[in-house]
């Protein structure tokens, strides 16, 4: 092992770290979910996502569209006119920062947590 | 002595289209993982590192971009945007192993190497699939990715280092 590499292992530990840490702290938040639907890059569509919500929706793009499903406080999609349909393999979300994406489609579903997430989906 | 070099040549093109072969053979037959759909180990990797420590730079990138658009031509897949995300994840992870290669080679083994390459694969990818869709949520993968480029980079730079050593002397000798 070169010196490098040592280096590389340094780094890759502490993203693991802070990849858990990230990942446990979004787990215990109990922030209201909003989900974002974008398409062709700009927001379409935001609905509160709670354990009531029932929704079965089409969202359109200018390449496609997808519909999406929400149920028991948890999103998937269960069509798309999308080739390879790794959205539909997605399966179910439900946590804050969890997205769906449909590359071909150009369409993203994200679950999005009260204020701060707002802040910053708008700084970037 | 021109008979011998075109004979040289011969052979190297010969090695390079086997090489591709393997690199969507690999593609292909390699199972996702789990957590994050698309995601893969990336095992075509292996012969990209295999191209650049047997012939070089030009023939590696080569190779990435060839290996990449072929893949995409065998699944069927030529939407533009997922064919320009794999591609252009293939080709900047090409180039930071070459890169790294070329001027720190002294610091870094061919695991070394392949941990780079497979954090620059994830980490293209990504910025290619945030300017496609601009959901700064997706920010949330990132140090997932990440991690996970380096394991599947080190891994893959396990089985290369192995079939290196043992293919270095065919391939250069070329009996």
């Amino acid at each position: 092992m070169e010196k490098g590499d040592k280096l590389l292992a340094l780094i890759l530990v502490i993203i693991f770290i802070f990849a858990i840490g990230q990942y446990t702290f979004v787990s215990i938040s109990k922030a209201k979910k909003t989900i974002v639907i974008r398409s062709d890059g700009e927001i379409v569509q935001q609905i509160p996502l709670n354990e009531t919500t029932e929704i079965i929706t089409t969202i359109k793009s200018k390449e496609g569209t997808i519909t999406m499903q929400v149920k028991n406080g948890k999103v998937h999609i269960i069509e798309s006119t999308c080739h390879d349909e790794l959205c539909i393999k997605q399966g179910w979300v439900s946590k804050v920062g969890e997205s769906i994406v449909c590359l071909p489609n150009r369409i993203s579903i994200s679950i999005v947590g009260e204020e701060k997430n707002e802040i910053d989906s708008i700084t970037y | 002595m021109k008979s011998t070099r075109s004979h040289i040549k011969l052979k190297e093109l010969i090695y390079l289209s086997i090489l591709i072969a393997l690199g969507i053979v690999l593609n292909l037959i390699e199972p996702p993982i789990s957590p994050i759909p698309g995601a893969k180990l990336g095992l075509a990797n292996i012969v990209i590192l295999l191209t650049l420590l047997f012939f070089g730079e030009s023939e590696a990138i080569i190779v990435a971009l060839l290996r990449a658009i072929l893949s995409a031509f065998f699944k069927g897949m030529l939407h533009p945007i997922p064919l320009f995300t794999s591609v252009g994840g293939s080709i900047m992870a090409a180039i930071a192993m070459i890169l790294v290669y070329n001027l720190y080679r002294k610091h870094f083994s061919i695991v070394g190497i392949s941990i780079i390459g497979g954090i620059v694969n994830n980490l293209a990818q990504f910025f290619i699939i945030l300017y496609i869709t601009k959901n700064s949520a997706l920010w949330y993968y990132l140090p997932i990715l990440l991690f996970l480029g380096g394991i599947s980079g080190w891994a893959i730079g396990l089985i290369t280092k192995i079939l290196y050593t043992k293919t270095k002397t065919v391939v250069k000798n070329g009996s």
